[in-house]
């Protein structure tokens, strides 16, 4: 997994819980933690870095990588800031997720091999998004759908189904009322 | 024993540290392969460059051979054509029967176009060797061009009994930065060309200045081109015949058009007859 990735998970949790929580965090998780956003990393260590928190907080990893993801957010677009028009509308940058961001994260790094985000947009106020993934993160890709709505502060809702083959998931999002 | 803070920050420092310590190795090794690899798009494109200018080579000196070929082609064919018109000079002046005397004229006109054509060949070769013919690049002055114009023209006008009227309406002095041999060539075209169609005379020529643009207009009272863009294609065909009967001068029109700083246009009247006009910039 690129180091973005791990500096966006430090951040949040560092915002969220302080610099002390993340140093105990890499001890637990028994990982160096020194990630450059050039770099790439075993996923293992981003697992063995959501499982410390488990153990520590007793909060579960779906719902610890939903918070994570809505707080790394703001991160990642940090990484693309021309791709992205703060002042545009939530549901066009989810849609560019697929054919432009992620795009062009493989550009920059032929190795990346971030997660097919396909958009639907069923009517004005419904996007349906369809993750897939080998690395099997659907609630990472709900907490950054959740952290667009916060950023572009049009706030959205998400409906969760898993696929019928378990390898891809679909978020309904709608812009909350 | 060390105070915990103390310890947390050297942590943080040490992780920051290797951090950017690899941040940089991934940077230069980055920054190395962008090198290798421009490295080799140079090899790759002086190679190209190398294939290229080979090949440019090899182009180059077949045109070149054509265009030597194709102008001792018409070198050596003028000389036994004189040969010929100066034995049917001899010959008209011998017979005194009337249809002999009517095939010597004959003879005469069918070697004397022949001998125009292969000039216009040597010429337009010339022209294609980036307009070697003109060594001279020197300005023209518009009054030499009149009386040319005059030397030349007025007598072969008279032999096809037409009349050449030359009029020269610029003040003295007047230039254009095109150089006497080209524009001289160009005019011999388009006079020749009108003094063959003039239906019966004159066939009128005016050098004009206005507004710092020359204008040279070659009139005639023959038939025009029925279509005046077909001037601008050699494929079509021209039912006015016009076109046709510049054979070898159509192109050559063009070829000394484009290499001159000059515009051509024409105009056919209502009531028959046709202009060219070639315009150019003046200078002085
Ligand atoms: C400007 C915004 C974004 C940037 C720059 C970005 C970039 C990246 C990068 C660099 C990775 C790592 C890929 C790898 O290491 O192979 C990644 C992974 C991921 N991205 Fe994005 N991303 C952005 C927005 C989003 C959004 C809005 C979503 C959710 C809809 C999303 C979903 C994911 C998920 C779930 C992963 C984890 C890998 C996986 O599940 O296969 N990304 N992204």
């Amino acid at each position: 997994m690129k180091g973005i990735i791990f500096n966006a998970v430090e951040e949040a949790v560092t915002e969220l819980h302080g610099a002390d929580t993340w140093d105990d965090l890499l001890d637990h998780a028994g990982v160096d933690g020194s990630y450059t956003a050039l770099g790439t990393y075993p996923d293992s260590e981003l697992m063995a870095l959501v499982g410390a928190a488990t153990e520590m907080t007793g909060v579960d990893t779906p719902d610890l990588l939903r918070v994570l993801g809505r707080h790394a957010l703001p991160v990642l677009v940090g990484q693309v800031e021309e791709l992205v028009d703060r002042d545009g509308d939530v549901f066009d940058f989810l849609a560019s997720i697929h054919d432009l961001i992620h795009v062009e994260v493989k550009k920059l790094d032929p190795n990346a091999n971030p997660p097919d985000i396909e958009a639907d947009r069923l009517d004005d106020n419904t996007l349906q998004l369809t993750y897939r993934s080998t690395r099997g993160l659907p609630a990472l890709a709900e907490g950054l759908i959740v952290g667009s709505g916060d950023m572009f502060e049009q706030p959205v809702t998400v409906v969760t189904n898993v696929g019928a083959d378990d390898s891809s998931t679909v978020f309904r999002v709608s812009r909350a009322a | 024993m060390t105070d915990p803070t103390v310890a947390r920050l050297e942590r943080r420092l040490a992780r920051e540290r290797s951090a950017r310590v690899e941040a940089e190795r991934i940077a230069e090794r980055g920054m190395r392969e962008l090198y290798l690899a421009n490295q080799d798009l140079d090899l790759l494109v002086a190679a190209r460059t190398r294939d290229l200018e080979h090949e440019r080579f090899v182009a180059q000196q077949a045109s070149q051979s054509r265009s030597q070929f194709l102008a001792a082609l018409s070198r050596q064919v003028r000389s036994p054509l004189n040969g010929v018109l100066g034995t049917l000079e001899l010959l008209e002046g011998q017979v005194t029967n009337d249809q002999a005397q009517a095939w010597v004229t004959s003879a005469t006109r069918s070697a004397e176009d022949l001998l125009r054509l292969f000039s216009r060949l040597l010429l337009f070769v010339q022209l294609d060797d980036d307009g070697a013919t003109d060594a001279d690049n020197s300005p023209t002055e518009l009054d030499k061009v009149g009386t040319q114009v005059r030397e030349r023209w007025a007598r072969p006008a008279i032999t096809h009994g037409k009349l050449l009227i030359v009029d020269d309406l610029t003040a003295p002095g007047t230039a254009v930065s095109e150089p006497p041999g080209r524009l001289g060539h160009l005019l011999d075209e388009l006079i020749e060309n009108a003094i063959v169609h003039a239906d019966p005379g004159p066939v009128r020529v005016e050098l004009r200045e206005a507004d710092g643009e020359v204008t040279i207009e070659v009139t005639d009272d023959g038939p025009g081109i029925a279509d005046v863009d077909q001037l601008l294609d050699p494929s079509i065909d021209d039912p006015s015949g016009r076109l046709q009967s510049l054979g070898m001068g159509y192109p050559l029109i063009r070829r000394l058009t484009d290499q001159l700083n000059a515009t051509v246009a024409i105009d056919v009247a209502a009531t028959g007859g046709t202009t060219v006009r070639v315009t150019l910039a003046a200078i002085g």
